[in-house]
Formats: structure tokens, sequence, C-alpha cells
């Protein structure tokens, strides 16, 4: 039996072309990149070349992409890098518990994130965590369809907000977020804030409520809340280009986009780089965040002072991840990252279009199936968009972990929400949020297409599924 | 084309090494296809991730599909909110019976059925013979689990497939180490599955309050207090109490006092002293949801309405060794009724037994080491 995969969002094949890519880097260019001799200098330049590369893709700066084992890894870099660096940089402090004897205790020095409830686990999990180490966090409801409340949004931007982490584009049922017009709201509440700050800096506290150490650091302050979104499972399909999206930071994955396993990426922007990067190539490595800077170092690399490492070693990407880099999967990713950027337009024609064939096709089998999350009638009446490769779909009157099984056993891989420790599928926390029943969530599966899909395979799938829903 | 001329066989993985194996001896078999699944029950310890964990290995390792299925909400019905109503009425239900008849020759064989199973396989150690589909003591007469079984029926039977059965405990730990599965040395499961490491009055607790009450001599004397009749078993000892008298009197050769009666009603336990006490024992029990596993064999046995009363065999607690005994038909009026299930049934023992707690399992055997059947001692 030939088994059939329709569960992309969760991960991809490497494409030949990668693995090709990568091949070198097991045996042959095998170096350590912080060796100083000639085959940490070739392992070095794979990743110099790689960071380039998806760099370019993004619209970023070579400085400003950091390779992390996963994007797991990246989101938790984001959120916790930014707490642990506002605490320290900006309130001049790095244990939440100085702060009784460095400020009035009359203030409030919690800092705030706000997240969407439908984040990905990797950032739920983490601000939950943060929530035990003082930190406040603000969960954005969603619509039907899966879109972020944007007047909660703006309701919930206050003066000790840090960060706001909102993804691209979910991974169950492929709604695409707003970013332009949440960035449109988070920018402007920075530029009043920073008025307020401007006008007042002569106070050593600062009239929001936070203490300013020192002077520089006010200048940090200004740059909040900072805005992050999670591009896993949108890279595929939309342009990425920081600078038109207009994000502070964002998360990449590679095994999404038919990379290795085993490698992420996290871009932080450094608006001043143009400065910075003269000096780059003689002190790229010695540079870490970590150190005390002087006021010229803020000066020169002012946004990414806000961020702190959370692994700590060697200092390998820029102080920000330590650990001997993964070339191979770096080489991968960066590979995996061009060959999307050439093909995104026909390929996503190409999803599309099998999507709509594969849910048509189901319909006849079973005409009481219903879309979740945006459909395309909910997409075209209110100007949602979504990815064209997710289908994520209600089958009444059926239980989604008997289905998936039944599938699978018919050799059909799809998924049913995610799973527990002990395997077993848990309710969609998803879907919940999207308001729907929880005798629907039970009976819904997600359904994802990609690269490999072919017609071929979708009417396959078809008669597979029929004597199955 | 080929794989669906296999027979498709689900095998309950709890990630113990008896089901491991069985999961091992099937897959080797090329009649079967088989898949792996753990029955995600109702836990409260949370080692229950570690042990679906092993199974998942197991069926790894054997290159078979694994599922976990989560029965969590229906386990937690079916057998616990049973258990626990059942101390609240002052019986001694038992959970591994329920769990047997509702989840896994209930649910789950309902569920694989609907996936295209042609049958289920446990790691009991019990044998099945076929065509008659009746079951027989397991071969290791020491880890037998037919007692546990009693109320499977024919249609459960005609889907269930046992393979460890014809062997030693020992030679199914052979078995999974010469095989290389990484549950060869786990060590066996004790107690109350879904307890863990809880402790059983503990767990109680937190459903039933402590009420306290007499504790009564077999004359009437009060001798001490309890904390209510539900937490306590016949047949326990060592409930916590003193014996005031041989306090008092000090040199006496103190005998242990054993629950020999427990009255819900007036919160009372009633203790004898001795392990030979005679009000210890019984000489005849009463049965409810009365099964025989296979009506030829009632038939055999004279029941229900042939002849009144039959010899068998017949255990009382898990492992306890077999009693001569006879069984009666209680209510003769209903005899040439075909249904045998839910009618009361005495059994007589030929020598009196003790410790008999109203709410464990009767479980009745031939001559010939068959599992007939079996009903809750009311």
């Amino acid at each position: 039996m030939k088994r059939i995969y329709l569960d992309y969002a969760a991960t991809t094949p490497v494409d030949p072309l990668v693995k090709k890519a990568m091949e070198p880097y097991f045996c042959q260019k095998f170096g350590n990149p912080s060796s100083l001799h000639f085959f940490g200098q070739e392992a070095m330049a794979a990743i110099d070349e790689s960071r380039e590369k998806i760099a370019k893709v993004i619209g970023a700066n070579f400085r400003e992409v950091i390779f992390t084992g996963s994007a797991t890894e990246a989101n938790n870099l984001a959120l916790r890098g930014i707490i642990k660096g506002f605490r320290f940089q900006v309130l001049g402090f790095s244990n939440k518990n100085q702060k009784y004897t460095l400020t009035p205790n009359t203030q409030n020095l919690t800092p705030r994130i706000i997240v969407s409830a439908i984040e990905h686990e990797s950032i739920l999990e983490t601000v939950r965590d943060l929530e035990s180490e003082d930190v406040e966090v603000i969960y954005l409801p969603v619509d039907r369809e899966g879109l972020v409340d944007l007047k909660k949004l703006k309701e919930s931007l206050n003066e000790r907000t840090v960060l706001v982490s909102i993804m691209y584009a979910n991974n169950e049922i492929g709604t695409i977020q707003p970013i332009s017009a949440i960035v449109e709201i988070v920018r402007k509440f920075r530029m009043q804030n920073a008025e307020l700050r401007k006008n007042n800096s002569k106070f050593l506290i600062d009239p929001l409520g936070i203490c300013l150490r020192q002077k520089h650091n006010s200048e940090l302050a200004t740059a909040l809340p900072l805005l992050h979104t999670d591009a896993v499972q949108s890279f595929q399909y939309l342009d990425c280009d920081v600078n038109k999206l207009g994000v502070d930071l964002m998360t990449l994955s590679s095994h999404k986009i038919y990379g290795p396993k085993g490698a992420g990426a996290l871009y932080i922007r450094n608006p001043k780089h143009e400065i910075r990067n003269s000096k780059q190539i003689l002190n790229t490595k010695s540079q870490t965040p970590n150190k005390q800077v002087s006021n010229f170092d803020i000066r020169i690399s002012n946004l990414q002072q806000l961020v702190k490492p959370i692994v700590v070693g060697g200092g390998q990407e820029f102080g920000f991840r330590s650990g001997t880099e993964n070339v191979a999967a770096i080489v991968g990713f960066a590979k995996a990252v061009g060959l999307i950027s050439n093909s995104r337009e026909l390929e996503n024609k190409r999803v599309k279009k099998l999507s709509d064939y594969f849910w048509k096709e189901l319909k006849k089998i079973n005409p009481k199936v219903q879309i979740n999350g945006a459909s395309d009638v909910r997409c075209r009446a209110l100007g949602v968009n979504k990815l064209p490769n997710i289908l994520n779909i209600y089958f009444p009157g059926k239980l989604s972990e008997d289905l998936l099984i039944k599938l699978d056993l018919a050799g059909v891989a799809v998924s049913g929400g995610s799973a527990c420790s002990a395997r077993a599928s848990k309710p969609s926390y998803v879907l919940k949020s999207c308001g729907l029943a929880e005798n629907r969530i039970k009976s819904s599966l997600r359904f994802s297409l990609g690269r490999f899909t072919t017609k071929a395979e979708i009417d396959e799938a078809i008669k597979r599924i029929g004597p199955v829903v | 084309m080929n794989i669906r001329k296999l027979k498709r066989v689900f095998v309950a993985m709890s990630g113990g090494v008896d089901s491991s194996v069985a999961a091992f001896l099937l897959a080797k078999n090329k009649k079967y296809e088989v898949i792996g699944c753990f029955i995600k029950g109702y836990n409260i310890d949370g080692c229950q991730g570690a042990d679906a964990e092993d199974a998942r290995r197991v069926a790894g390792f054997l290159k078979i599909p694994f599922y976990v299925i989560d029965l969590e909400k229906e386990y937690k019905k079916l057998v616990v909110d049973y258990m626990i109503n059942g101390y609240k009425k002052g019986i001694t239900p038992n959970p591994d019976v329920m769990c047997n008849k509702e989840i896994k020759f209930g649910l789950f064989l309902e569920k694989a059925l609907g996936m295209g199973a042609d049958y289920i396989a446990t790691g009991h150690y019990v044998r099945l013979a076929s065509p008659a589909l009746s079951l027989y003591i397991a071969k290791d007469l020491n880890k037998d689990q037919s007692y546990f079984l009693w109320t499977l029926t024919q249609e459960q039977l005609k889907h269930c497939l046992f393979p460890i059965g014809d062997y030693l405990k020992s030679e199914v730990r052979e078995i999974a180490k010469k095989a290389g599965l990484s549950t060869a040395e786990k060590k066996d499961s004790q107690g109350i599955c879904f307890l863990g490491m809880v402790k059983f009055k503990d767990f109680l607790k937190q459903y039933l309050s402590i009420k306290k009450g007499d504790v009564l001599s077999v004359d009437g004397k009060k001798i001490g207090e309890h904390d209510g009749v539900w937490f306590y078993t016949i047949g326990q000892r060592h409930i916590g109490i003193m014996n005031y008298e041989s306090g008092i009197i000090g040199r006496r050769e103190t005998k242990p006092l054993y629950i020999i009666k427990k009255n819900v009603k007036k919160n009372i336990l009633i203790v004898a002293e001795g392990e030979n006490n005679q009000a210890l024992y019984k000489k005849e029990i009463k049965l409810a949801n009365v099964n025989f596993i296979n009506s030829k064999e009632s038939k055999e046995v004279g029941l229900p309405y042939r002849c009144p009363t039959s010899q068998i065999l017949v255990r009382v607690r898990y492992r306890q060794p077999l009693i001569k005994a006879r069984i009666m038909n209680n209510e003769s009026r209903i005899k040439d009724s075909p249904i045998i299930h839910n009618s009361k049934f005495i059994i007589q023992f030929d020598a009196p037994v003790k410790f008999i707690a109203p709410g464990q399992s009767a479980v009745f055997y031939g001559k010939n080491g068959e599992m007939l059947g079996g009903g809750i001692i009311i």
C-alpha cells in the first residue's frame, strides 16, 4: 500500500535538492565553525552564506538572523530573552527581587506580554511559564474565523507592555492574521509612549512607571513594545519580508519548509545595522549582548540589546545562542528557504487548486462535512485570508481519534489536533478558542497538503476516505 | 491487496511485559496484521504517560502501528465510580473484573471492531479453547487470570486472542529477553492499576468522608472506633484499634482481630478474634449477575434448569485455591426460562470458607480446569 501524506503542516519531507546541499557537511566539511583552522573556516563560511541567503530573502541584515535548534527554541529566545533583556537593560537589574530595593514599592514593574489565544504551544507554554516569573500575560481572543480581536489588542497595550507576539498564520486552521494592522496599532502606541518619555527624560523615575537607572536605557524603552510573529507555517506561502511586514522579531522553521529538522531561526531587528556593519567582521563573536555595554555600543546596536540569551556558552550566533552550530541543518535550511522564494506563487496556486478539488470531492462523499476556521465563502465575505494548504474539517457524528486511526490504517496520514505526552489526542484549544462546540472539536481533523501532493494522490485519498467517513 | 487477507488484531498493550510478549507473538505470526493500542484509562498518579511510552517503544521495535485509545472518561465512570459507589454501600467491588467487562472487552473491543479488527488480544494469562470458546486456567497456575474474566460472553470471546496463556511467566520473560523487548525486565504491576503508588484508603478518602463509628466484638461489646465502615473490608485486620482487654491485662496472649461483618446503616464494624474464629467462616453464599461463559458448560453442570444442584470448584478471591462446592439455582420458579443471567444462585461450600466479602466475585471452575463463569457475592 502506498501511503498518502496529508500532514504537511506537521512536518515536510526534505526536498532532494536540500539533501544534496547538506551532504558535504557530514563527512567532508565537518569542521567546527569556531575552529580557527581550515576546517573551521570552511564550516563558518557555510553558515555565513546560509545566514546571508536567509537574511536576503526576508529583507533582513546578516546580523539580524540568529540560528537556533528549532522554531520552539527561537520562540523561547524571543519571549524569555526579551523579558530578561528588559529587566536587565531597561529596569537596570536582572533579578526581579531586586526591584524592591531599587524602586519605590508603589511602582508596578511587572512586564506585560500580549499573545493571541491560538499561538503555537511553544509560545503559549513559554508565556505560561513566564507568568510564574512575575510576567503578566494577556491572551487575545479570536473570532470564529480565528482572527485576533484588534480592539482588545488596543485596550491591552500599556506602558508595561514589552512584547506583542501574534502568529502570522495558524497551524491548525490556516487563518492569516492582519499583521500590518497589528503593526500599525503597536507602532502608534509606541510613538505616543516615546513622546511621553522624551518630554520627561530628566526624571530618573519614568513617568510611565518604569524606573530608569541610566539615561541610555530610556532610549531602549522607547522601542517598546516589540512585535514578534511566528511565521513558521506561513513561510511557504506568504511573503515574509520583515520590512513589508514591519515586525521586530520573526520565527522561522526549517522542517516545515522541506528543510531538515533541528534548525530554526529568529530574526531580531537591528535598526542601526548600517553603522554596525563595518565593525562586524572584526569582532563578530566577542560581541555578546551579555556583557555590560558602553553607551556607544548601545547606540550602534540598540534593539538587539533588549534580547538576552537563554543558552550561554561559547558565544555562537552573536552570543544569542551558544552551542556548536548544526552546520548541515543550517545549510539545508538556507537551501530550503532559497527554493521557496523562487517558486512561492506558482506553488500557492497549485496547492490551492488541489485543496479546492479535495474539498469538492470530499463534499461529494459526505455532504455534511464543514470547514473549521475560515471557509472560502467566509474568507471572501469578510476579507479574511488563509493558507491554501490547510483544511480543518468537521465530520459530524464521527470521533476524530477513531477517524485518524481508520485513515492511518487505510494509508492516509492526517492530524487531529495536538497529542499529549501519552500520545492520546487532546481536543484542540485552537478550535475551542474559535468558539466551536466540544462535540464539533472532537469530530474534526486537519488535512494539510504540500509540495509533493499530486492530484492522483488526492483521488486515491478520496477513494480511501470514502468508506471511513 | 494482500494485507486485508490477514486477520487484523488490535493488541491492548499496557506497557508491561505480558502484553508486550502478546504483541510480539502475534506480530511474529504471519497470519495477523497486528496493531498495538494503549488504553488510556483514569489514573491518579500520572504514571500513565510512562507506561504508554513503554508500550509505544515495544510497538516501534516490532514495527507495528501504535495508537492510544482514550477511554479516560468511560473508565472513570464505569470502573472508578462503580468501585467508589460499591464501597459507599459497604461492599468490596472488584475493579479489575469491571475493567475487563466494560473497558477492555467492552468499549475497546467495540472500537477495534469498528476499525476493522477481526480480533483483540490481551496479555492475560488464560487459555481460550476453540471452536467451543471456553476459557481454561492458564499454564502458569500462579499467574492464572481467569478469575478476572468470568463476565466474558461468547460474543466477546469470538473476537479474543490470549497469546500468552500457554506460557509460564518465566517463559514470557525469557521470550521478551530473547526478542530484545525493552519491557523484558519491567516489574509487574501490583494492586489496583489506576492508583499507582497512591494508598487505597487515601484515594477513597477523596470521595468518602470520615465518619467515626463503633467497633464491636461478636458478643456486642464496644472495643474501639473506626473511620467509617466503607473504608474496611471483610477479613481485614490491623484496623488500628487496641484490643482493650488485652491492653489491660497485658500478659494474655492476644490474637489479631478480623472484621467479620459491616453494618452500613449503623456504621458498625464487628470483629472476631483469631484467624480461626468460627465467625469468619461461611458455608453458603448468594450470587447475583451470574454469567456462564458457555451455555453448554452450564448444561453440563446441570444449570440452570435441568438439575437444581451441581458439583463445581469455586474461588472467591484471586489466586485462592479452588474449593469444592455445589451450585444451585435459587429461583426454581423460573426453571423453564432460558435466561440464566441476573438470576440468583446459591453456592454451598463442602467445607466453610473464611473472609468472604460481598461485592467480590465468585468464579466457577470445572474439574478439567475450565472456567465456567461466575457471579457477584451478595
